[in-house]
């Protein structure tokens, strides 16, 4: 099935802008990996009075889109407070690059989860915010969920309420996790398993994910 | 003397590198094809002369086709293509011996048989993968160990779509037969380009296509020995011999005729110059570093097929930069894939994903030259250095398998 | 299954596989009946009454390629007597024996050589 791109992603594919790394940046932060397969490393100058973001590079790993959200992520970045960056939502990116296919829709979420992550870096140093230690419940998964998607629509998990069970077994380090699956996503099983897996291991004391998939009877639309 | 001159035609400035996927016509099959779309129209079904005439049209390819696998006319079934073929050969194999419900398969089919055997497993059939080393090959002692008297059928595809490797498909058919069980083995890739013989190999069942071969896509075929004949999976009127119903195909079946005669018959001819253009693309981009050769040698690989990583930069994007430059290539990698999972070959011969990631299928046919093998190298470097450039995957801080591994890695 | 290491070598690495270009002799030849489609050109390159270069070129199945291989390797290098006496038992032998179903392909073989030497004679006379 070929992907079809929209030429502002196009564009930001083939000419994509701020490439390379702030020497002496202000800030950085990296999201993603190797073995996922898209990866962004965003390196920031910030005005320490104004709090704007004056400069902003990327370097990445990663497909079409991977580069075109990053790209695009800096054009937004680059003359924003921090308090406007933290209010970005990844379909702000999304719709500035005319739309992204369903099944790519992931990266512009990684994008801007990178560029906040390295505000919140920036934040932290600068004594702006605690640093808020995340705890393994109920709670602090379903948020680290609420970013995965349904690669056939782009529509996440958690809003789809495809997230039948949550159960946390902190002391265990233990997370069970039940997704309802349509025949129509039965493809993107093993994807999807493997997003959730990788979203909750980034919580502290992660020792074990468990994934499964309940099969539903009609599709849903 | 094979015409070497005779050239498909070409969309200007593109440099077609994407064979294993699928081929551009050759022009004789182009030219057999037509009159069947025009005045030839009959049904072969149907009693009056136009419909003898498609008759007669769809029993010489059978002929042809049939002859050069080694096989007799009525072994030969038609099928809308390679994929069908396997699910009526494995489907059909299990529907035909109901008293074993033991099915092996390599790590390396197609989708169409790896799907098939997990819809098997679903039913309650056992299903046992039979893992490859490093390049790709099955080991016969692994088949040995696996196999009782519960297997109804072992499936291993003969040439590998992604990697090339060619299996030691006689042995392993002997190894089925010693338990009584059928061999089943998918040639799309190898028929045409490796020298084939259903009784040389000594296989029951067979599938293959029109379109990796520069014939038409839509139809493909299904040898089966008489002592091995699958049940058949749709019901209707008795065509092809009662096991596939439906009316023919008729230009795409006799097109697939022409396409097997003219590959089958200039085969050895052309096989050496596919090669070495092969080995001289291998060459080239061994030049690059950090680039790893996926699968088996240039020499022992399924002729003009080629896979490499890139490694710290990924398949889709350098896909998409030579799709720009005018080269069709195919990726391996989670991102360029329907399932966003990599592909299942390249973990099964060991790659992590890291290295799945950065994969690219380069796949020759006859109608490639010297020049755009140069030219595919060039870019491929242009290509690679520039990403490269903007890459965020920095080895030292991520991985420490990458580097210091040379381009054809030992057996 | 009944097939020698030779026949199989024959058939997956043909030799002589090919044309000579303004041939000596030539010879096309169809095996007639039983549902074989078989077809072999053969063209000889002949010097001095020796026949220094055989090619053939073949629409057929693995019997009659392993036996036009084995033909190729049986008379180039040889004088035409030799080749004129050459029978489908001397390419069986060659070939380490072969399937009773593949008769046809060593008759069809030496009926190619035949056809090809004939037309030579004739040419000559």
């Amino acid at each position: 099935m070929a992907i079809k791109y929209s030429q502002k992603v196009i564009k930001h594919f083939t000419d994509p802008q701020n490439v390379g790394e702030i020497a002496e940046a202000d800030a950085i932060a990296t999201q993603g990996s190797p073995a996922c397969g898209d990866m962004i490393t965003f390196t920031l100058k910030i005005n320490p009075e104004t709090r704007v973001i004056e400069d902003v590079k990327f370097r990445s790993f990663g497909c079409a889109s991977n580069i075109a959200t990053a790209s695009m992520t800096t054009l937004l970045a680059k003359g924003k407070t921090i308090d406007e960056v933290n209010q970005l939502k990844h379909r702000d990116l999304t719709q500035a690059l005319d739309g992204l296919p369903a099944v790519k829709m992931h990266c512009s979420v990684l994008a801007i989860d990178a560029l906040k992550s390295a505000v919140h870096n920036w934040e932290l140093e600068h004594g702006l915010v605690e640093e808020k230690p995340m705890t393994l419940d109920r709670e602090s998964v379903e948020k680290v969920l609420t970013d995965c998607l349904n690669p056939r629509n782009g529509i996440s998990l958690i809003e789809a309420r495809l997230i039948k069970k949550i159960e946390v077994i902190p002391e265990d380090g233990r997370v069970f996790i039940e997704v309802i699956l349509c025949e129509l996503d039965e493809l993107y099983a093993e994807a999807i398993e493997e997003e959730i897996s990788e979203k909750i291991q980034t919580l502290p004391g992660v020792r074990n994910v468990l994934v499964q998939f309940v099969r539903c009877i009609h599709s849903v639309g | 003397m094979a015409d070497r001159n005779v050239r498909p035609p070409r969309v200007k400035l593109m440099i077609y590198f994407d064979n294993n996927d699928t081929t551009p016509l050759h022009p004789d099959v182009l030219e057999v094809m037509l009159p069947y779309f025009k005045d030839k129209f009959g049904n072969p079904s149907s009693l009056h002369n136009l419909g003898l005439e498609a008759e007669s049209a769809i029993d010489d390819a059978r002929q042809i086709i049939a002859g050069a696998i080694g096989a007799k006319p009525a072994e030969l079934i038609f099928t809308a293509g390679a994929t069908e073929s396997n699910n009526l050969a494995v489907f059909g194999a299990a529907r035909a011996n109901p008293k074993r419900r033991h099915l092996i398969i390599s790590a390396v089919e197609h989708a169409s048989v790896l799907n098939v055997a997990k819809r098997l497993e679903g039913e309650g059939y056992r299903v046992t993968r039979l893992p490859v080393d490093g390049q790709g090959y099955v080991s016969p002692d692994s088949l040995r160990e696996a196999i009782d008297d519960d297997t109804f059928l072992i499936s291993v595809v003969h040439a590998n779509h992604e990697i090339g490797v060619i299996q030691d498909i006689r042995t392993l058919a002997e190894i089925a037969h010693e338990k009584g069980a059928w061999f089943h083995t998918d040639v799309a890739q190898a028929l045409g380009k490796i020298p084939f013989d259903v009784d040389v190999l000594g296989v029951d069942l067979v599938s293959f296509n029109g379109h990796k071969l520069h014939g038409p896509k839509g139809v493909g075929g299904l040898y089966a020995g008489r002592k091995t004949r699958p049940r058949r999976l749709m019901e209707g009127a008795p065509q092809e011999f009662d096991l596939r119903p439906g009316t023919e195909n008729v230009p795409a079946i006799v097109g697939f005729g022409k396409a097997v005669e003219i590959a089958v018959r200039d085969r050895e001819e052309i096989t050496p110059g596919v090669r070495s253009l092969t080995e001289r693309l291998a060459e080239g981009l061994s030049g690059i570093e950090h680039t790893l050769l996926n699968g088996p040698h240039p020499d022992e690989r399924l002729p003009g097929n080629l896979n490499v990583t890139f490694l710290y930069i990924e398949g889709e994007a350098i896909l998409m930069h030579l799709s720009n430059r005018g080269i069709c290539v195919s990726s391996g990698s989670a991102c360029s894939s329907k399932s966003l999972t990599p592909s299942t070959v390249l973990t099964a011969i060991g790659l992590i994903h890291e290295e799945a990631h950065g994969a690219i299928r380069y796949s020759l046919s006859r109608f490639n030259t010297a020049g755009e093998v140069d030219e595919v190298i060039k870019a491929t470097c242009q290509v690679v250095e520039l990403l490269r450039s903007m890459t965020a995957f920095v080895p030292e801080l991520h991985s420490e398998r990458m580097g210091g591994r040379s381009f054809y890695r030992k057996r | 299954m009944g097939f020698s290491p030779e026949y199989i070598d024959h058939f997956t690495n043909p030799r002589g596989v090919g044309e000579i270009e303004s041939p000596d002799a030539v010879s096309e030849v169809k095996h007639k009946g039983g549902g074989c489609f078989d077809k072999v050109r053969l063209t000889l390159r002949i010097d001095d009454d020796k026949i220094t270069s055989a090619r053939f070129r073949a629409r057929a199945c693995s019997g009659t390629i392993a036996a036009c291989s084995a033909l190729v390797e049986k008379v180039e290098g040889h004088d035409l007597d030799m080749a004129k006496s050459l029978t489908s038992e001397d390419l069986v032998r060659h070939l380490g024996g072969i399937p009773e179903k593949k008769q046809h392909s060593v008759e069809l073989a030496i009926e190619a050589l035949a056809k090809a030497l004939e037309t030579r004679q004739r040419r000559i006379s």
